[in-house]
């Protein structure tokens, strides 16, 4: 969305239109919902990322009238208040009685891989595979894919210095791409460089 | 303390970061060194703008605590107007209130221990207000006094230095009674409060709440006999001495 646009529907959105609102919703609440798919995990999958995405939107709307920056802090500050819902949501799970279980939770296999690249990536699957990643990993993958943010803004909303973030980036493309078969390719490259 | 500085991205990284950049600007793809990292970062930000789950419950949401700010806000307005009009009355009542109470402070007509403190209290104002005894003529305020003092007259009744300017009557229910004309001690039989007219109670009354200025006349009076039964202890023995000259 161009900055006067994007401007121009927070100001209508913040008076109280439903259709400016109804814009940005949709413009931002998929990097919401896809962030927080990975954040669960096998935790609570869609459902709960889905859940979490509404207490979010709940939880921006009691000040959103009150907002002010670029399409960018906003993404950024709805993000940063999904990641919370979502510790909150951990604790909360933390403090409930364990189900044991014989049955094994419903994971994707990895050679799921191989067929899907052949079938072609949808959206879901490609935010199962960033979420087989080591949790740190997958959390800097997809904020900066997923979430659009630069390293500094994505170390200030994990709480992590920007090397930090650079490092646990790099790492989890590396480990993708060796899931995805492209193991050969890096190491060609690296190789090269 | 010394900073570690950022290390240098390789190429690796750098090849990394520009597919990163190329998943969130898919217009600037176009790397074919890891073809199906960047179809997967692309696939994962992949633009959805089509109806998102939960959008009716966010806009019932929005509803709610957005546009409802909106008719909140006269909601206050109409409970701002309600609040200056219960200040308004509460106000009005503090001062019709007050006013009365100056009024009746300024006429006399308060109860004796209340005129005596709306007397010290507006007094401090520069408000003239009579005492409790002003207008009590020979009616003084005797709150707190016991029963045996009355009918007893006070010494400074009795002195008539002060009486001998009679005082005009002022109390509206003895109009023609200046008690404060008469300076002589004693029960005048009409009241029982007639009996300690002293004229500090008519003219200067005392901050003692309607007591009189005087001591209680018992006192005098028990002093008295104590005095003639002295002298009467003192004639004996000269007694006793005619007595003796005589034998």
């Amino acid at each position: 969305m161009a900055v006067d646009a994007f401007a121009e529907t927070l100001a209508a959105a913040q008076a109280g239109d439903e259709s400016a609102f109804t814009t940005l919703f949709r413009a931002l609440n998929p990097a919401v919902v896809r962030y927080l798919t990975v954040l669960c995990g096998s935790m609570g999958g869609s459902t709960m990322a889905e859940d979490l995405a509404g207490e979010t939107w709940i939880a921006a709307l009691r000040t959103f009238a009150t907002f002010e920056g670029d399409e960018r802090a906003l993404r950024s500050w709805l993000l940063t208040i999904a990641r919370a819902r979502w510790v909150d949501a951990v604790r909360a799970s933390a403090r409930r009685p364990e189900l044991v279980t014989d049955t094994t939770p419903d994971a994707r296999a990895p050679d799921d891989v191989e067929a899907q690249v052949e079938i072609g990536f949808t959206t879901d699957w490609a935010l199962s595979v960033i979420a087989t990643l080591p949790p740190d990993q997958a959390e800097v993958v997809t904020l900066r894919v997923v979430g659009q943010l630069d390293v500094p803004e994505v170390a200030a909303l994990t709480g992590k210095t920007d090397n930090h973030v650079r490092v646990l980036t790099h790492r989890g493309l590396k480990r993708l791409a060796k899931l995805l078969g492209e193991q050969g390719l890096l190491a060609a490259q690296q190789k090269q460089l | 303390m010394s900073v570690t500085p950022a290390p240098e991205p390789t190429g690796l990284e750098a090849q990394l970061d520009r597919l990163i950049q190329s998943a969130a600007a898919p217009q600037t793809s176009g790397s074919s060194a890891l073809p199906r990292l960047e179809a997967l970062l692309a696939a994962a930000a992949a633009p959805d703008a089509g109806p998102q789950p939960g959008e009716l419950e966010a806009l019932a949401s929005f509803r709610e605590l957005v546009v409802g700010t909106g008719s909140r806000a006269v909601g206050s307005l109409a409970a701002h107007r309600r609040r200056r009009q219960l200040a308004v009355v509460a106000i009005t009542s503090t001062v019709v209130a007050l006013g009365g109470g100056v009024a009746a402070a300024a006429s006399g007509s308060l109860p004796g221990a209340a005129q005596s403190t709306a007397k010290s209290m507006l007094g401090a104002l520069g408000v003239h207000v009579p005492g409790p005894n002003q207008h009590a003529g020979t009616h003084p305020d005797e709150r707190g006094k016991s029963g045996q003092s009355h009918g007893n007259p006070a010494p400074s009744a009795s002195e008539p230095s002060q009486a001998d300017e009679p005082v005009a009557p002022t109390h509206p229910a003895h109009p023609t009674t200046p008690a404060s004309s008469r300076p002589t001690a004693g029960n005048s039989g009409t009241s029982r409060h007639h009996g300690n007219p002293t004229p500090a109670s008519t003219t200067h009354p005392t901050p003692q709440h309607g007591k009189p200025a005087a001591p209680p006349a018992v006192a005098h009076t028990h002093i008295t006999t104590h005095a003639t039964r002295i002298h009467h202890i003192r004639i004996h023995p000269m007694h006793e001495r005619v007595m003796r000259a005589q034998d």
